[in-house]
C-alpha cells in the first residue's frame, strides 16, 4: 500500500520547502524558473548577434555596455565574440531551455500527477538532478565572463577547432567551462531520466495500464529512454575531447600544422567526433520534440473537447520515432567526407521518420477537425506548434536527401529549417504547457488577453525571422558568418537581413509580456478552480494548493483512458479517469 | 488513399533520383576527369593543378614550411625542411645557452625553459619522423616525381565542359570549400583527403552576358556603392564572378576566406597556366 505521506505533517523550513525541496512540484517550478532565466539569456544573445548581421557597419554602444570592451570595442562586436555568442545561444537554447527546462519542468510536474503517484520514485535523486542542472547552468553562464571569451566553435564544437587555443581564443578557458558544464548537465539528465522511467514503470496507480496513460506520459517516457541511451555517448565524446585537449591524446586529431609548427598528433579523425556527437545530436532533437508534441496532444484533445484521434497510432509513432531517431544521425554528416556510401543509407532512414511524424500531424489535425474548439492561449500555442512542425518538416525532407543537401548544408536554409521545426515547435509547446498547467503550478490563472497578444507577436515574429532565412540559404549564404559584406554577391540581401533583425528584436522584447504575465499572475492572478479546463487526467483531481503526497487520502483508482471527451450518452462533455465505467459502457 | 499514394510516389522519386545524382557526384571514376586539389588553411586557400600526368604529387604535413605551404614531397622540399628544422633547433639551443648564468643555471623562469625544450624536442622528433618515413634517400625524385609538374596558385581556373575530380585537404581545422553559384561543397578535413566530381558548364563570360545576370548586377552595384558611399569609401564596380568561400566554422576570419573562380575556354586556361611555374621549375631556380 502506498503510505500516506500527508499524514505525518512535518514542519518544513524555508530551505527544505523552497530550495532543497524533494517535492516534484516544487522541483518542476525550480526547473521552469531556471529555464526562463537561461532562455532570457539565450534569446538576448541572439538579438545581440542579429544586430551585427542586420546593421553590419553600425556601432551599438549597448553591446559594449553589456558585453564589455573586449567583446564589443566601440560598440562593434568582435568576430571571435560573435561566434562565441552564436555558440552559447545554440547551446543554451538546445540543452538548457528545451532539454533541461522543458523535460525537467513538465516531466517533474506531470509524471507523478498523471500516473497517480505520491512523488517521484526517488525524491532525493530528483533534487540532486535539479541542483546539477542548476550548477551546469551557472558554469555555462560563467563562461561569458572569461577574458578570452566563451566557447566559440559552434554548439557542435567540432575538433580540431575546439581543441587548441591558438586556433581560436574561445577554445581555452571558455571551452573548458563549456565541457565541464555539459558534463554536469549530462549527469543531471541521466539521473533525472532514470527517475522518470522508474516512476512511470513502477508507480502507476491502480487501473492505470500503459494504454490508459495520457500521451504526455508516453512522450516523457520515450524521451527519458532516448536520453538515457544517448547522453552517455555524448559524455564519452566529451571525455575524449578533454583528453585531446589536456593529455596529449589524438583521438580526433591528425596531421595538423598550427602557427607553432606541426603537431605530433596522428591517426585520429574529426569524423569520429562527428559520429559520436551526432549519435546524441539527432536523438537530442526528439528529446526536445517528443515532450513538446506530447503536451500538444493533451492540450489539443482537451481544448477540442474530442478524444485524441488514433491514440494507439500516436503511441506507435512515438515509439517508432524513438527507435528511428537512433539510426539517422548521418544526415548531419553528408558533407563531412564520411564514406559517401552511407549517404544513401542515411537518406533512406531519415525519410522513414517522415512517416510516423506525418501520422502525428494527421492525428492532431483530425482531432481538431469539427471539435468544439476553445481558443485558450494554450490551445493557440499548441496549434502554432503543429503549424511550425508541419512547415519545418517539409523543408526537412529536402535536407534529408543527400544529393539535395549538397546545396543547402550549413547555409541559412538549415538555420531556418531547424529553428522552425525544432526551435519554434518546442518553444511554442513549452509556452502552451505553461499556460495550460499554470493553475496546477501556482493555483492561479494566467491572464488570457496577455497570453493571446503574446502568442500572436511570437508566431508572427518567429515566422518573420525564420522564413526569410530560407531565401538567404537558397542565395548561398553560409551560416556562422560574422559578416556578409566581404562578398558583393550577398549585397542584395542587406535589406532582408535588416527585416529579419527587426522581427528578431521585436520578438525578443515581446517575451517581456510573458514574463510579466507569469510573475503578475503568481501574485495577483485570480484563484484557479480545481479543474479549470474540464480535463480528464488525474492531475486535476488533486487539491488546488500543493500538498505533499499530492492527494488527501487514497490515490484515485483509474477506470478509463484520459480522452473521454464528448462521449455519447454522458451529460457532461468530459469523464475524468477516476470515474468508474457504467454498466454496459464500452471503454473506448 | 490518394493522400498516401501521391506522397509515397513523390518520396520514392526523390530518393531514387537523389541517389543517382549523389552517386554521380561522389563515385564517378571518369578517366578524363582532371585532378585538381583545393587546400584550406586559416584563413585562405591554395589550388594545386596536377599537371600533364594528371596525378597530384604526394604530400605530408610534416614538410610544411613557408616555401612549401602544402607539404608536397620532393627531394628539395625534404632537404629544405631538414634545414628549417635544424635551424629552429639551433636557434632554441642558442637561446637556452644564453639563458644560463656562470654556474650553468637558468635565469629565466623554468616554465619558459620547459616550453622551449619541449618545442625543440618536437622539432627533433619531426625530423626523425621525416627521416624514418617519407625520406627514401636518393629515390625521392623518382618515387615522388608526380609532384614535379604540379602547379600551385591561389585562384581556381576551370575549363568549361571539362570534367573535374576535385580533392580537398586542410592544414589546421575543418573548412569547407563552397561555390554557391555551382551549389558545390565538401568539407576539407585535416588528416584525410575528401573530394567530389563535377563539370562546369557555363563560363564566367557567358554568365556575365546573361540578361538576368546583368540586371541583377546592376542592382548589386547600386546597393554596393550606396553602402560604400555611406562609409565614405571609394565607389567600385562589381562584376559577376564565381567565388569559392568557406562553409564550415573555422575561426575568426571564417567569413573572409575567398578565392576567385574562373570558368573559361581551354585556350584561355592554357595561356594562363603556361605562365605559372611548376614545382620542379621553381626548385631549379
Ligand atoms: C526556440 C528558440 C531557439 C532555439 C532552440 C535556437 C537554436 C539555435 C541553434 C541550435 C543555433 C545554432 C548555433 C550554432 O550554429 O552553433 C542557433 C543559431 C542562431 N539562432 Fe537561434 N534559436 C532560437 C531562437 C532564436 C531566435 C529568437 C533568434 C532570433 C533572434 C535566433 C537566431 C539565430 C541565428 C541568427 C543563429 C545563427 C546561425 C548561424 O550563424 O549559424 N534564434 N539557434
Ligand atoms: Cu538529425
Ligand atoms: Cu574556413
Amino acid at each position: 500500500m502506498a503510505h500516506d505521506a500527508h499524514d505525518h505533517h512535518h514542519k518544513e523550513s524555508f530551505i527544505t520547502k523552497y530550495i532543497f525541496s524533494q517535492d516534484h512540484k516544487m522541483i518542476g517550478k525550480q526547473y521552469l524558473i531556471t529555464a526562463m532565466i537561461m532562455g532570457g539569456l539565450g534569446i538576448a544573445l541572439s538579438a545581440f548577434f542579429r544586430l551585427k548581421l542586420g546593421w553590419p557597419d553600425a556601432k551599438f554602444p549597448i553591446l559594449e555596455a553589456v558585453l564589455g570592451a573586449d567583446a564589443a570595442p566601440d560598440g562593434l562586436l568582435d568576430s571571435n565574440w560573435y561566434l562565441g555568442l552564436v555558440t552559447l545561444h545554440g547551446t543554451i537554447m538546445v540543452f538548457f531551455v528545451l532539454t533541461g527546462g522543458l523535460s525537467g519542468t513538465f516531466s517533474n510536474l506531470l509524471i507523478p500527477l498523471q500516473v497517480g503517484a505520491r512523488d517521484m520514485a526517488s525524491g532525493l535523486l530528483n533534487m540532486i538532478a535539479y541542483w546539477l542542472f542548476f550548477l551546469s547552468s551557472l558554469l555555462m553562464a560563467a563562461s561569458l565572463f572569461v577574458e578570452t571569451g566563451p566557447a566559440m566553435a559552434g554548439w557542435t564544437i567540432y575538433p580540431p577547432l575546439s581543441v587548441l587555443e591558438e586556433l581560436q581564443p574561445g577554445s581555452g578557458m571558455g571551452m573548458t567551462l563549456w565541457l565541464l558544464s555539459m558534463t554536469v548537465f549530462i549527469a543531471s539528465s541521466l539521473i533525472g531520466g532514470i527517475n522518470y522511467i522508474v516512476t512511470i514503470i513502477n508507480l502507476r496507480t491502480k487501473g492505470m495500464t500503459m494504454t490508459r496513460l495520457p500521451l504526455t506520459i508516453w512522450a516523457f517516457f520515450v524521451t527519458a529512454i532516448l536520453g538515457v541511451l544517448s547522453f552517455p555517448v555524448l559524455l564519452s565524446c566529451a571525455v575524449l575531447l578533454l583528453m585531446d585537449r589536456g593529455f596529449g591524446t589524438s583521438f580526433y586529431m591528425s596531421d595538423i600544422v598550427t602557427s607553432s609548427g606541426a603537431l605530433d598528433a596522428t591517426g585520429g579523425s574529426p569524423i569520429l567526433y562527428e559520429h559520436l556527437f551526432w549519435f546524441l545530436g539527432h536523438p537530442e532533437v526528439y528529446i526536445i520534440l517528443l515532450p513538446a508534441l506530447g503536451m500538444t496532444s493533451e492540450i489539443i484533445s482537451t481544448m477540442s473537447r474530442k478524444p485524441i484521434f488514433g491514440y494507439r497510432a500516436m503511441i506507435g509513432s512515438i515509439l517508432a520515432i524513438g527507435f528511428l531517431s537512433f539510426i539517422v544521425w548521418g544526415h548531419h554528416m553528408f558533407m563531412t567526407g564520411m564514406n559517401p556510401f552511407l549517404g544513401g543509407v542515411f537518406t533512406f532512414t531519415t525519410l522513414l521518420i517522415a512517416i510516423p511524424s506525418a501520422v502525428k500531424v494527421f492525428n492532431f489535425i483530425t482531432t481538431i477537425w469539427r471539435g468544439n474548439v476553445i481558443m485558450s492561449p494554450a490551445m493557440l500555442f499548441s496549434i502554432g506548434a503543429v503549424s511550425t512542425f508541419i512547415s519545418g518538416g517539409i523543408t526537412g525532407i529536402i535536407l534529408a536527401d543527400s544529393a539535395l543537401d549538397i546545396s543547402q548544408h550549413d547555409t541559412y536554409f538549415v538555420v531556418g529549417h531547424f529553428h522552425i521545426v525544432m526551435g519554434m515547435t518546442a518553444i511554442l509547446a513549452m509556452f502552451a504547457g505553461v499556460y495550460h498547467w499554470f493553475p496546477k503550478l501556482y493555483g492561479k490563472m494566467m491572464n488570457k488577453r496577455m497570453g493571446m497578444i503574446h502568442f500572436w507577436i511570437t508566431i508572427v515574429c518567429g515566422y518573420g525571422v525564420f522564413i526569410p532565412m530560407h531565401f538567404l540559404g537558397e542565395g548561398g549564404m553560409p551560416r556562422r558568418y560574422y559578416e556578409y559584406t566581404n562578398f558583393a554577391m550577398f549585397d542584395h540581401f542587406l535589406d532582408l537581413n535588416v527585416l529579419i533583425s527587426i522581427f528578431a528584436t521585436v520578438g525578443v522584447i515581446a517575451q517581456i509580456i510573458f514574463f510579466f504575465n507569469y510573475f503578475y499572475s503568481v501574485y495577483r492572478g485570480p484563484k484557479a478552480s480545481q479543474n479549470p479546463w474540464n480535463s480528464n487526467s488525474l492531475e486535476w483531481t488533486t487539491p488546488v494548493e500543493h500538498v505533499h503526497g499530492n492527494w488527501y487520502g487514497e490515490i484515485p483508482t483509474v477506470y478509463r483512458w484520459p480522452y473521454d471527451y464528448s462521449k455519447p450518452g454522458k451529460d457532461q462533455d468530459f469523464v475524468p479517469q477516476n470515474i468508474p465505467l457504467e454498466e454496459n459502457e464500452e471503454e473506448h | 488513399m490518394v493522400w498516401t499514394i501521391v506522397p509515397a510516389i513523390a518520396l520514392a522519386a526523390i530518393v531514387i533520383y537523389g541517389l543517382k545524382t549523389w552517386n554521380d557526384i561522389m563515385f564517378n571514376n571518369d578517366e578524363d576527369a582532371k585532378v585538381v586539389e583545393v587546400y584550406a588553411f586559416q584563413f585562405g586557400w591554395w589550388t594545386r593543378y596536377s599537371g600533364d600526368d594528371n596525378t597530384l604529387g604526394k604530400a605530408d604535413y610534416k614538410l610544411i614550411t613557408a616555401t612549401n605551404p602544402l607539404g608536397v614531397i620532393t627531394d628539395k622540399n625534404i632537404k629544405d625542411s631538414y634545414a628549417f628544422l635544424d635551424g629552429e633547433v639551433d636557434k632554441i639551443s642558442t637561446i637556452l645557452e644564453d639563458s644560463k648564468n656562470d654556474n650553468g643555471e637558468y635565469f629565466i623562469p623554468s616554465s619558459q625553459v620547459d616550453s622551449l625544450v619541449e618545442k625543440m624536442e618536437r622539432y627533433k622528433r619531426q625530423k626523425y619522423r621525416i627521416q624514418s618515413g617519407i625520406d627514401k634517400g636518393h629515390l625521392n625524385d623518382s618515387i615522388y616525381k608526380a609532384a614535379n609538374d604540379d602547379v600551385l596558385v591561389q585562384e581556381l581556373h576551370l575549363v568549361k565542359d571539362q570534367p573535374y575530380a576535385m580533392k580537398f585537404r586542410s592544414k589546421d581545422v575543418i573548412h569547407c570549400p563552397w561555390i554557391p553559384h555551382m551549389r558545390m561543397q565538401m568539407n576539407a578535413v585535416p588528416g584525410m583527403e575528401t573530394g567530389f566530381n563535377f563539370t562546369p558548364t557555363v563560363s564566367t563570360v557567358e554568365m556575365r552576358s546573361k540578361p538576368e545576370v546583368i540586371e541583377h548586377y546592376k542592382n548589386i552595384n547600386k546597393i554596393h556603392n550606396e553602402r560604400l558611399n555611406r562609409l565614405g569609401e571609394q565607389e567600385e564596380k562589381v562584376e559577376f564572378n564565381y567565388i569559392l568561400m568557406c562553409n564550415k566554422i573555422c575561426g575568426a576570419a571564417h567569413s573572409n576566406m575567398k578565392m576567385d573562380v574562373y570558368v573559361e575556354t581551354a585556350e584561355e586556361f592554357n595561356t594562363w597556366i603556361s605562365e605559372k611555374k611548376t614545382i620542379a621549375q621553381k626548385a631549379s631556380q
